[in-house]
Formats: structure tokens, C-alpha cells, sequence
């Protein structure tokens, strides 16, 4: 069962991470700005056990995988080929709805160590995404009840 | 055999390969085997049957020159229809994609009772093709279509996926690090021959002042991005002004803004967001 869930553009944009660089300023490009999620939900128990980003610009995910942090449970990262953004996120163990605030800081506690600048950006802005996930999708005033978890 | 014979068999050979073909060569040497020998007599059933197969392989390759004649003028003809099909779509492509970014920049840079100005505002998209220098492939962006000022320069930049000395320019550098950029130029170019300021204009934006002198719009804020389609990075969108707070740079402490400047630039980030969707499905069926 999966269950897409559509981000809010303002919203969106209240997150957007800006880096220093001479003489300006770096952002994440609208290419790598996610248009909406997939939740990949176990219909047995209703535990999440994959998150799919679907962005403009048809970039498929490569055999490069990050995995984030030692924690539990364990998060896979499938990249971009070309821009390293995030397409897909598999966890060891499937996760439920409360778990995703945590997951997404995780997210952005391994941003600063990625070195490439899209790559980097894209992932602190779907960090902050997940950790504020109740309130960046369209018309949805509070996280969808899909049972389970 | 005698000189005569010898000699008879010797033409009819050359020429039996030069004009007809291997068979009439082979039906000779068929005539010869027959003959034995035995005097020029003996050779006219074989010579006879010869000059009747050259003379048919002769017709035959006649009728094959002339079919791959036709043939070449008929694949000449369709070469020539493709490439000018090609090109018109390709004028077609360019056109469609200008009207896409002429409408951004009237979006983009009008706000409030703030017009857009006609020759200091612009936007281009460019395009990155591929060329080989050297046996060395080198990238470069090329204007594949302009809204504002000197929309038919010719102006490009090198770029590579390697080297970031190789990437020239606001658009080169959008180009190595694949994220949106604000920048601003360290001053406004100089109206008079002051070198300092001109190597203070031309290092700020990633350029030689050779290269800052022979741009004909020194404009002084821009943002971009990369512009991908199919998964890959097609080109370049380069939003340029000569003008001041034009192109709004992020808040910072150090640089706080009005409530109309953050309405603004909201509204110029989504404006970007909106037509870089647009620009990816438009630019995807354009073959380079």
C-alpha cells in the first residue's frame, strides 16, 4: 500500500537552506526541490517501511547508496545519479508515523558532512521537511490517520 | 598457342575484367581449357559464348550504376529534407522556450508599480553542447534562447563536469556546483578605464576582465540554476539584471529586509520553481 502526500510550495520555501559562497548565495535548485512523497506502508501493521521523493527533471536513483548515521533503525538513502539528491529511503525496520520527525533529523545531522554542495542542500531541506512532516503538505491540517503504527 | 592467340586471349581477358566481369574472365579461361591449344578455330564457340556473357554482365552493371546513381540522388534528397525538418522544428523549439522566458521575465521583474526595464533585465537559457578539441570532449554553454537585451549574442561559456578553473562565468559556476545561485557583482562595472574596478567586477563574477570588457550588458545581480530534463542537466537558466535589488538575495541578520522584499522574493522563488517545471517538460523533446 502507498499513500502520496503533496508538499506545500510556501511551506517549502520557509525551508529552504541558503549557504554562504563568495559574493552570493547557494540554495537548493527547484530541480531538487521534492514536489511530493510516497509512503510505502505495510498494509498488515501500518508501518512505514520506505519513503519515495518525486521531483521535476526525471533523474533516476543509481546504485549509490548512503547510509545515514549508525542509528536505529538503519536508513538507506538511494541518490540521484547526477545531483546525489534524495529519491528513495528504505529503513532496516519499518518505522511508524511518529518515527519520521526523528528519521528527518537524522537526515539533516548527516547534511553538513556531505561535501557536495546539491547534494548537501537537498538533503538538509528533506531533513526539515520530515522533521516538521505535520505541517508541509497541502490541505492536510494534522498527519493523515492511515491506521496502524 | 601461337603469338596471334595469345594475344587475342590476352585483350579479350583485360577487357572481359575491366568492362564485364569475373564470369566472362572465368568463360575465357573455359574457352581455353576447350580449345587446347588447337589453333584460332578451335576458340570461336568459346570466344562466341564469352563476348555473349561479357556482353550481359556489361548491361548488368550498366543497370546497377545507374540504380546506385538514383539511389545517392534519393538519399541526398532525403538527407537534405531531414536536416531542413530538423531545423525548422529546432527554430519551432526556440521559439516556444522564448516565449516561455520572456513571460518569466515580465513576472519575475515587475512587481507592484515597478516596471520591468527593457534593456537591463533579462533572462537566458542556455544550453550546454558537446564538441571535440583534440580528441578532447569539451563542454560549452551556448544561448539557446533570450528574453531581454541582445537576444542574438552569440556569447558562450566552457564548462566541465571536472575541472571548476574550466567553468566560466555566473553560468559556469551554476553549472559545477548544480544548486541555485544568487550572486552579486563586487561593484558596478566602471564607466571610465579604472583596472582596479574592472578586476574587482570581472574576479566577483568568475571571469578574465578581458571576458568582463566584452560583455555588452555588465550587469551587476544574477540567480540560475541548472535546467535538467530526463535526468540530465540540459542546460543552464541565468536570470541577469543591470539594476540594483532586482534579483533579491536571501535574508541575514547582517542584511535584513522589508516585508515587501520578503514578499517579493517569495514570490520570485516560486515564480522559478514554477517555470523551471515548465522549462524541464518544454526543453525534453528538444533533440541536440
Amino acid at each position: 500500500m502507498s499513500t502520496d502526500l503533496y508538499f506545500d510550495p510556501d511551506k517549502v520555501a520557509d525551508r529552504k537552506p541558503y549557504e554562504q559562497i563568495d559574493h552570493g548565495w547557494a540554495s537548493v535548485s527547484p530541480f531538487d526541490i521534492p514536489d511530493y512523497l510516497t509512503l510505502g506502508i505495510d498494509p498488515k501493521d501500518g508501518f512505514i517501511h520506505c519513503i519515495d521523493f518525486h521531483y521535476q527533471g526525471g533523474e533516476t536513483a543509481g546504485q549509490f547508496q548512503r547510509l545515514i548515521d549508525p542509528g536505529d533503525p538503519q536508513i538507506r538513502v538511494f541518490q540521484g545519479q547526477r545531483s546525489g539528491k534524495i529519491l528513495r529511503m528504505e529503513f532496516s525496520a519499518p518505522i511508524r508515523f511518529e518515527q519520521i520527525p526523528d528519521i528527518g533529523g537524522r537526515i539533516n545531522g548527516a547534511a553538513p558532512s556531505i561535501e557536495a554542495p546539491s547534494t548537501r542542500l537537498n538533503h538538509m531541506l528533506v531533513g526539515r521537511l520530515l522533521q516538521d512532516w505535520d505541517k508541509v503538505f497541502t490541505k492536510l491540517d494534522e498527519p493523515p490517520n492511515l491506521g496502524g503504527g | 598457342m601461337s603469338k596471334q592467340t595469345h594475344w587475342l586471349l590476352s585483350a579479350t581477358a583485360w577487357y572481359c575484367v575491366k568492362f564485364a566481369g569475373a564470369l566472362s574472365a572465368a568463360g575465357l579461361a573455359a574457352s581455353a581449357i576447350y580449345a587446347k591449344g588447337d589453333g584460332i578455330s578451335s576458340w570461336i564457340p568459346g570466344l562466341g559464348m564469352t563476348t555473349i556473357i561479357a556482353v550481359a554482365e556489361f548491361s548488368g552493371k550498366r543497370i546497377d550504376e545507374k540504380e546506385k546513381a538514383i539511389r545517392v540522388a534519393t538519399d541526398r534528397k532525403a538527407a537534405e529534407a531531414i536536416a531542413k525538418a530538423e531545423a525548422r522544428s529546432d527554430q519551432i523549439a526556440r521559439q516556444i522556450v522564448t516565449g516561455i522566458i520572456k513571460q518569466l521575465r515580465i513576472r519575475f521583474f515587475e512587481f507592484g508599480d515597478a516596471p520591468i526595464h527593457k534593456t537591463e533585465d533579462r533572462i537566458t537559457l542556455f544550453v550546454c553542447r558537446e564538441r571535440v578539441d583534440n580528441g578532447v570532449v569539451k563542454k560549452r554553454l551556448e544561448i539557446f534562447a533570450r528574453a531581454g537585451a541582445y537576444a542574438d549574442s552569440t556569447c558562450s561559456w566552457d564548462v566541465s563536469d571536472n575541472e571548476s578553473d574550466e567553468c566560466r562565468g555566473i553560468a559556469g559556476k551554476i553549472w559545477l556546483k548544480g544548486t541555485q545561485i544568487f550572486q552579486e557583482a563586487a561593484c558596478e562595472y566602471p564607466k571610465d578605464d579604472d583596472l582596479g574596478k574592472k578586476l574587482q567586477y570581472a574576479e566577483s563574477l568568475g571571469i578574465s576582465v578581458a571576458e568582463a570588457e566584452r560583455l555588452r550588458l555588465k550587469s551587476i545581480s544574477f540567480t540560475g540554476f541548472q535546467c535538467m530534463t530526463g535526468g540530465d542537466c540540459w542546460g543552464v537558466i541565468l536570470v541577469d539584471s543591470k539594476r540594483k535589488n532586482q534579483i533579491l538575495q536571501p535574508e541575514t541578520p547582517e542584511s535584513p529586509k522589508t516585508k515587501q522584499e520578503k514578499t517579493r522574493f517569495r514570490e520570485q522563488e516560486k515564480l522559478l520553481k514554477q517555470y523551471a517545471d515548465i522549462l524541464c517538460l518544454a526543453c525534453e523533446g528538444i533533440e541536440l
